[in-house]
């Protein structure tokens, strides 16, 4: 971080902390105007499109998972759906249930790491977790709790709780047993009653005053709060089915970045997530979120990012108690269907702990793959960050212009660290440089 | 994880050269039966170790070290509290997301260590993404291999 002169400052957080993956921030500031903001994603671009090219077609989740250490839920899911709508095949409940469970798992233990870990400390005034946990144990303890629940349904339904191993395009090697489920519902029930008291404590914490017109996206379906299935909506009047995902979506090669920067063809960056799920399925929600959702007063539409730990602890509450409701009515059957390879094009998009994750493959009749393009949440998520930072430090330097680069980097910092943005996923986090000229 | 009193823990990623040291070193353990310990890998989530310390007697943790003290292939053996007095010798303990140290003093922040640690951190050379692990690592990693089963014999 340097001054050049008294007119011209350049701020360089040159990494980011406590976000996934590497990244940093530039922004130039000439008398006293915010010229430029770029969010830098350098994390080595990993080609995961191209190495899937001539691999079979059941190897793309297994393949594609390892791209987030985070989210690999996602990628399964995605990866899984869209090799299904390419061979015509229809899950059945059972196994439809089991992925809407492992889902359950990732964003418990997903948001409940951001909530905790990451973003907490922000709130608190604290440098990180371990200052935190000095002054606040319990709900450290608590956070690492919720974590574990979230784990430990990634491990009994997907094998492992980094990277499962048992999902598998027809639905999974071997289904858990109904005991086994079982046996997790005293700790879910427990976690339900901790999530619900830390959404009370969260409510009462002071936030950015910052909104702004968002248009939101999210997968939408008829019945269910989204993981695996739906149309694309927006609230500003967006209704497509996720084939058309190319027609409406644009990926733009940006000098800055590594990952692709993805937005909505002639509408500009929209924001995916936690928001923009609540914002357009609150309705969906399962009772007891959506009774702590009246308690705290946000019904449906939030539009301050820095709210956001409120939005992932109310998805946390849904979560464990559609985990309780999978689980009870779950009876074990064949754990997976066979699915034979047919040639075409097909699509998957799922809601990843931080907003969709689009796949679309092309396959020829023995199953090779011969096409691949994966859009991760952050990518589309970038260009709305850099918005809303520019517009940040705008006001933050309109109203003292001699704010010190300190305190820019860290409302900069912290503005980003709610978005949860995965870099790891994307790339394809931060250092700072503030330009004043 | 819990019924166990005792565990052995690896950490790193074997796709990252000389990180991968202690998955391996779990790799070669698990083939013995060492009495009420747990032989398991983490990769990734730091954060897990707190879940495993609990209700647990003795652990042992094995990850790799980017050091510019100690030459490749060095091997750091520290034992409970002298792990919180050494990490101005060790200022890179491992490459995941919330490093080693940083688990363990939270832990400590939240009385959740157990009652005895023992940590391997053996130096790397190269950490480089698909590289494999350098030679000198390997035979340290045979070091300490054979030192642990000594000691649970």
């Amino acid at each position: 971080m340097k001054n050049k002169s008294s007119k011209t400052r350049t701020i360089k957080v040159d990494y980011l902390a406590r976000v996934e993956g590497e990244g940093a921030l530039y922004i130039k500031i000439a008398d006293g105007i915010v010229k430029d903001v770029n969010l830098k994603i350098f994390e080595a671009p990993r080609f995961f499109e191209a190495l899937l090219q001539g691999r079979d077609f059941t190897e793309a989740p297994d393949i594609t998972s390892r791209i987030c250490g985070i989210c690999p839920v996602a990628y399964l899911m995605s990866a899984c759906h869209a090799m299904e709508d390419i061979c015509k095949v229809q899950i059945p409940t059972e196994l439809r249930n089991l992925r809407r469970l492992i889902y359950c798992g990732e964003w418990i233990k997903s948001h409940s790491l951001h909530i905790f870990m990451l973003n907490l400390p922000d709130l608190l005034g604290f440098d990180d977790a371990i200052g935190m946990a000095q002054q606040h144990p319990d709900v450290v303890k608590n956070g690492l709790r919720l974590k574990k629940i979230g784990n430990t349904l990634m491990e009994l339904v997907g094998g492992r709780d980094i990277h499962p191993i048992n999902v598998k395009v027809g639905g999974f090697y071997k289904a858990p047993t109904a005991s086994e489920l079982n046996d997790l519902v005293p700790e879910l029930k427990k976690c339900l009653d901790l999530a619900i008291n830390a959404l009370d404590f969260f409510s009462k914490l002071n936030y950015f005053d910052y909104e702004e017109d968002y248009e939101f996206v999210a997968l939408s379906h008829p019945e269910e709060y989204p993981f695996n299935e739906g149309d694309l909506i927006s609230n500003k009047g967006l209704n497509f089915n996720i084939s058309e995902f190319d027609k409406y979506f644009i990926e733009e090669h940006v000098p800055h970045s590594t990952a692709l920067h993805t937005y909505l063809k002639d509408r500009g960056e929209c924001f995916v997530g936690p928001l923009a799920r609540y914002a357009l399925n609150f309705e969906k929600l399962t009772p007891k979120a959506k009774k702590a959702a009246k308690k705290i007063n946000i019904l449906g539409q939030c539009n301050n990012p820095s709210k956001g730990i409120l939005i992932r602890t109310i998805e946390v509450i849904f979560a464990l108690e559609e985990a309780l409701h999978i689980i009870n009515s779950y009876k074990q059957a064949e754990s997976c269907i066979l699915v034979k390879p047919t040639a075409g094009v097909g699509y998957g998009c799922t809601e990843a702990p931080r907003g969709i994750c689009f796949h679309k493959y092309e396959i020829d009749d023995s199953g090779n793959i011969l096409y691949a393009n994966i859009v991760p949440p952050t990518a589309i998520n970038q260009k709305t960050i850099e918005k809303d930072i520019r517009n940040i430090v705008y006001n933050l330097v309109k109203t003292n212009p001699n704010i010190k680069d300190k305190e820019l980097q860290s409302y900069s910092e912290q503005l980003i660290r709610s978005y949860d943005p995965c870099i790891s996923c994307s790339t394809h986090f931060l250092d700072l440089t503030v330009d004043r000229q | 994880m819990t019924k166990y009193k005792k565990a052995i823990i690896g950490l790193g990623n074997e796709y990252l050269g000389d990180d991968a040291v202690g998955i391996k070193i779990i790799d070669e353990l698990v083939q013995y039966d060492f009495k009420d310990t747990l032989v398991t890998k983490v990769i990734d989530d730091s954060l897990k170790l707190i879940e495993i310390f609990q209700a647990k007697d003795l652990v042992i943790i094995i990850d790799a070290v980017k050091d510019k003290v100690q030459i490749p292939g060095y091997i750091y053996k520290l034992e409970s509290e002298e792990v919180f007095y050494t990490k101005t010798k060790i200022p890179s303990f491992s490459s995941h997301t919330l490093d080693l140290i940083k688990v363990l003093e939270l832990a400590k922040t939240l009385d959740s260590l157990p009652k005895q640690i023992i940590i391997y951190g053996i130096v790397g050379e190269n950490f480089k993404k698909g590289d494999s692990m350098s030679e000198v690592v390997a035979d340290a990693m045979g070091v300490v291999v054979n030192e642990i089963i000594k000691f649970f014999n």
